[in-house]
């Protein structure tokens, strides 16, 4: 606990002398830590976020040795900002580093001139972060992992180092291995790297299952340089057909590694590991670090460096982003006039910080009538599920969500996201704010601001690069509910409890919110 | 001139002392199983030396046995160690070479390179004969197509090819057999062994003969047994019985040579047989897969290929042929052409199935779907005809080129009996049977209703073509003529009956069809009219036509100034007239315009 504390610190080190200046004290650590023992159960959702924002609890030796060249980086007397740009892992520092980024371009990270040149008729003109991060790491010849989203450019990231090598050898054929978890994205990665080496004349071939073994056979003893495969498909390559071997590979890519290992194709990568040679780069990509990932990470990659980044900066152009600034005695009230009064009907989805809240509110909605359901880890997978389906289906509108909701799960159009608890980290308010304004609809996001959420918000403001607007409601509209629903609170507190002893859990009821918002960090350590 | 009178002038008849390197190209075929064993075992034995100690890379020029035979790894090495089939010019071009005689080329550089000045050879014009030249060309693996009308000729073609055949097998298992030695040690050393050569196809048979009979098939076999001197010949007993010539009586003296060559011995034409090379043997009855040469008829081969199409079988057999032989077109042709076709598409085709291939030695050309263009087409065939001419055309891609020699025609009309060849226009083959129907049923008949040629009887009206006989047949059951009709499909009584009927003059018309002469060649009696409503291909049917009206005549039962061959012909027909007109005499013939022309001979 310590040790992984200290890693996380570290990473919250940039921001952490400000935030002591000005945050208030009243995260006090009894509190967080009755937070914490109460959360022990979402672990899952905790991680995920953890992840998210950068490294993640269990990654203890990757992230030790990306620590390592950070500090190496800050003693080298680079600047904090830039040092942090380079290793991209802090969360929350990403307007400093985003400015720092705008002024690298490809050339700068010593990608030579023919790939910049096609890199600029393909209109990349910028690195992207996870690319100015891992690149120069690639090209230093060391083994990465990256933490990145689908989107972020991490195709690239990988390309651009193989092709740079497969440009100082240009005999090597069978050179580079990329596996993905399907089919399409494997087509899709093939795409890209033959558009990205198309002036080096780089060929690419496609493995994957559902098609013909023969032609593919065939193309692969055409030597073409860099093969993307799905994992399966390979291995049944390397077992049955004659004259193909990956002996010569020099570079491994597993894309979304934990995508790879959900789809069980754990064993087959650990015999597809046993034939490639143990001289070679290997990058691995993952969106989250899960304990299979990590056991993949040690079996597959030596030394490896890590990089995070986070897509921070992504919010769709169709979502509208407010914040309303409420005392927090009244959250309730105002929640439930937005709720029942101002988007009455609507799909939504509320994500409340832990799992108490979510039971509680979802009862007092359903009190004053609206169909609510509550979605957290402490339901069971079926209870989730079934959740789930009612909520997809229409028979209800509002689901009452802790951040388990918020990633990971294809959950369909919404109208509304409405963040009852402030996001933690920008990391988990971008995939919050995600599950609405998808595929090119628009959306409306509205966060409730209590007074001790001010600087938690203007953090991810900051992190979003804008501020947000205020919705403005009638206050008077408001007051009329009051009484309602502190009735309702009551009788809600009441049944929440009830179904906190079925649960035979020792929470203490409902919590005090005021210093929750600290102690979500604090439990990923 | 044919083929035996250049060999007489070139190569026989003036004999010099020939230099050692032509000795042993120029193919007097008397003397060439020797020389050709001397060279196989030349052969072996480098195979012997590459694999044992094949550290010694660049050794093959030093050993001696294949220095003086190194012009087939030469050829060989330069045709297919290529990464990609380079374009050949096509422009086929005909022209009359000095010893070569009438020859089309697609590539004017197969005529550069082996042309008597040429660098390819140096010796002096006179020491170049026809068949040192023309195996230099089979061996050069250009396409080579032969139209010969002596059966001798072609034999000798036939075991050129077959050498070349086992030449081509040995010198690409040799190629084989070391690269998996050097493998072998490598990866025995666990040194990185990217560098691989690549030396094969998708699959091992790399010659396919297609031959017209079993008995064709034998005579192949026990060739190249022989040329393989000091192999062991497995499962020989077994072939002995099954394609052997068994114990067949004789034919009758009454037919002519060709018959009698062609289907002497066993005459079956459904067969097919997987022959394979190892170190030390010669296994015939291999399986396909395991085979280096297949030697099929259509039929065999069409029957294995087409139950592919339905799912049983395949074809990936073909897809690494190299080296392919047509034996005996026009035999081919009177059997069944579509299997022919059907054969040649699908060959060199990429294969369905791995077969347990090794894809990384499998030569980039054949990946790239390019073994078309670097597959060798042979062909060998007594006459040409429109079928072999659009197959050459159509399947021959070989980038070397194809050279197509011609046969020169000196015409076999008779001198003293009246021949009349009307052409008629058909500007397209496909209503050709129409405006020749049409041209007979409205100037001829009624002509011979005129001239009673009809009541007079012994009509023969001869058609190459049996659905042709079948229109004639129906025409003159229409107009109550009676008739009798012997095709390849009647039935030996039937065929009897309408013989006897005719020579007795009960029937006045005898239809006859082109492939039941070539199956069975009767001399018919009582030949008085010879009516030929297409022309026979082969220019010796025409002979025999005339020649049973010959016999009656000399017989004296029919006179001269009343008999008469009648012939009837389209511009499609060209090839056919030419071989019986003559070549000088057709040249006069297809100038004029587009009416209907009667040409009278002689």
């Amino acid at each position: 606990m310590d040790r992984d504390r200290q890693h996380k610190t570290k990473k919250r080190k940039i921001s952490k002398p400000q935030r002591e200046d000005e945050a208030e004290p009243s995260a006090a650590p009894s509190l967080s830590d009755l937070v914490a023992s109460i959360k022990k159960n979402t672990q899952t959702q905790t991680q995920a976020t953890a992840a998210a924002g950068s490294g993640r609890p269990g990654g203890v030796k990757g992230k030790g040795d990306g620590d390592v060249k950070k500090r190496k980086k800050q003693s080298s007397g680079d600047s904090d900002e830039e040092a942090s740009g380079e290793n991209a892992g802090a969360g929350d520092d990403g307007v400093d580093e985003e400015e720092e980024e705008e002024s690298k371009s490809f050339k700068e990270l010593e990608i030579i001139d023919q790939l910049c040149e096609t890199l600029e008729t393909l209109k990349f003109h910028k690195p992207t972060p996870i690319q100015q991060a891992s690149i120069p790491l690639a090209l230093a010849g060391k083994d990465l992992i990256g933490l990145a989203e689908t989107g972020s450019g991490k195709t690239a990231a990988f390309a651009l180092p193989i092709l740079q090598a497969l440009y100082h050898s240009p005999h090597s054929t069978l050179f580079a291995c990329i596996l993905a978890p399907t089919r399409e994205l494997a087509f899709q990665i093939s795409e890209q790297t033959e558009a990205i080496g198309g002036s080096l004349g780089v060929k690419t071939c496609v493995i994957v299952g559902g098609m013909d073994m023969m032609p593919q056979a065939i193309a692969l003893s055409k030597r073409p340089h860099i093969i993307v495969a799905t994992p399966g498909r390979l291995l049944d390559h390397l077992e049955n057909t004659k004259g193909f071997s990956l002996r010569s590979l020099k570079y491994l890519v597993m894309d979304e590694a934990d995508r790879l290992l959900d789809l069980d194709f754990g064993p087959i990568i650990e015999k597809i590991l046993k034939v490639l040679p143990p001289q070679r780069n290997t990058y691995l990509f993952s969106a989250t670090m899960t304990d299979k990932v990590e056991r993949l990470q040690r079996m597959s990659l030596t030394n490896p460096v890590r990089v995070a980044v986070s897509s921070k900066y992504q919010t769709v152009k169709s979502l509208l982003q407010y914040f309303m600034l409420i005392p927090q005695k009244d959250k309730d009230t105002y929640l439930v006039y937005l709720v029942a009064e101002k988007f009455a009907g609507k799909t939504m989805i509320i994500f409340t910080r832990t799992i108490m809240d979510a039971q509680r509110i979802s009862v007092l909605l359903r009190l004053l009538g609206c169909s609510a359901i509550p979605l957290h880890g402490q339901l069971s997978q079926t209870g989730r599920l079934g959740a789930l389906n009612k909520f997809k289906a229409g028979s209800r509108n509002i689901l009452v969500a802790t951040d388990v909701a918020a990633r990971g799960l294809d959950i369909p159009t919404v109208d509304y996201v409405i963040n009852y608890d402030i996001a933690g980290d920008s990391k988990t308010y971008i995939h919050r704010v995600g599950r609405t304004a998808r595929a090119g609809r628009s959306g409306v996001c509205v966060n409730l601001v209590t007074q001790y959420d001010i600087e938690e918000f203007t953090r991810i403001e900051k992190a979003l690069g804008k501020k947000l607007d205020a919705l403005e409601v009638e206050k008077g509209e408001v007051s009329l509910l009051a009484e309602s629903v502190g009735e309702a609170q009551r009788q809600a507190i009441k049944e929440v409890k009830e179904w906190q002893e079925k649960k035979k859990e020792k929470g203490a009821g409902r919590k005090m919110r005021t210093g929750r918002r600290d102690n979500m960090d604090k439990e990923e350590i | 001139m044919t083929f035996s009178a250049l060999l007489d002038s070139f190569g026989g008849a003036n004999k010099p002392p020939k230099p050692p390197k032509s000795s042993s190209s120029s193919l007097s075929y008397r003397e060439e199983p020797s020389q050709k064993r001397r060279r196989l075992n030349a052969a072996v034995s480098g195979i012997l030396v590459e694999t044992t100690n094949n550290d010694n890379d660049q050794d093959r020029s030093s050993t001696p046995p294949l220095s003086d035979n190194t012009k087939n790894p030469i050829f060989y090495k330069s045709h297919f160690n290529l990464d990609d089939a380079p374009k050949s010019s096509r422009a086929p071009s005909t022209i009359i070479h000095p010893v070569l005689g009438k020859v089309t080329i697609s590539n004017p550089q197969l005529l550069q390179e082996c042309s008597p000045n040429g660098s390819g050879t140096t010796q002096s014009d006179q020491n170049v004969t026809y068949q040192s030249l023309l195996s230099r060309y089979v061996r050069s693996y250009a396409d080579v197509a032969i139209a010969n009308s002596a059966g001798a000729d072609r034999e000798a073609f036939r075991r050129m090819v077959c050498s070349h055949a086992l030449t081509h097998i040995l010198t690409t298992r040799q190629t084989v057999l070391k690269n998996s030695a050097r493998l072998a040690k490598r990866s025995s050393d666990d040194g990185d062994d990217i560098k691989i050569g690549r030396d094969q196809g998708f699959t091992r048979p790399k010659v396919l003969f297609i031959l017209p009979t079993r008995n064709s098939c034998y005579d192949v076999v026990n060739y190249m047994v022989r040329l393989a001197d000091g192999y062991d010949c497995e499962n020989k007993q077994r072939f002995n019985e099954e394609y052997g010539p068994g114990t067949d009586k004789p034919f009758a003296d009454t037919k002519p040579d060709d018959f009698k060559s062609f289907f002497r011995g066993n005459s079956d034409d459904m067969f097919r047989i997987g022959v394979k090379l190892t170190r030390r043997t010669v296994k015939l009855f291999s399986k396909f897969y395991h085979s280096d040469i297949i030697l099929a008829s259509p039929l065999g081969l069409r029957s294995v290929i087409s139950s592919a199409a339905k799912g049983g079988g395949d074809a990936d057999f073909l897809s690494s042929i190299e080296v392919l032989y047509l034996d005996s077109a026009d035999a081919l042709q009177m059997q069944n052409w579509d299997h022919v076709e059907s054969i040649l598409a699908s060959m060199n085709q990429m294969p369905k199935n791995a077969h347990d291939c090794d894809f990384s030695r499998v030569r980039n050309w054949y990946l790239s779907g390019d073994a078309a263009a670097f597959r060798q087409t042979l062909v060998s065939t007594a006459f040409l005809f429109p079928e072999v001419n659009s197959l050459l055309s159509n399947h021959s891609k070989n980038y070397s080129g194809l050279i197509k020699f011609h046969d020169v025609y000196p015409g076999v009309l008779s001198p003293y009996i009246p021949q009349v060849f009307t052409k008629i226009q058909s500007t397209n083959p496909a209503h050709d049977p129409d405006a020749r129907f049409e041209y007979f049923t409205k100037m001829v008949v009624p002509f011979w209703n005129n001239v009673g040629t009809l009541d007079k009887g012994g009509l023969l009206v001869f058609s190459s073509s049996y659905l042709d006989s079948i229109r004639l047949r129906n025409y003159f059951n229409k107009i109550g003529q009676s008739f009798g009709d012997i095709n390849e499909y009647t039935s030996a009584s039937d065929v009897a009956r309408s013989r006897a009927h005719f020579s007795s003059g009960r029937y006045k018309i005898l239809i006859y069809t082109e492939r039941a002469h070539y199956f069975r060649r009767y001399s018919l009696k009582g030949v008085q009219n010879v009516f030929l409503y297409s022309m026979p291909g082969n220019e010796i049917y025409y002979q025999e036509l005339v020649g049973l009206l010959r016999e009656s005549i000399s017989e004296g039962k029919s006179q001269l100034e009343e008999s008469k061959v009648r012939a009837l012909f389209t511009p499609w027909d060209a090839l056919k007239v030419e071989r019986i007109v003559g070549s000088a005499g057709y040249d006069e013939m297809k100038k004029d315009g587009n009416e209907s022309v009667d040409f009278e001979f002689p």
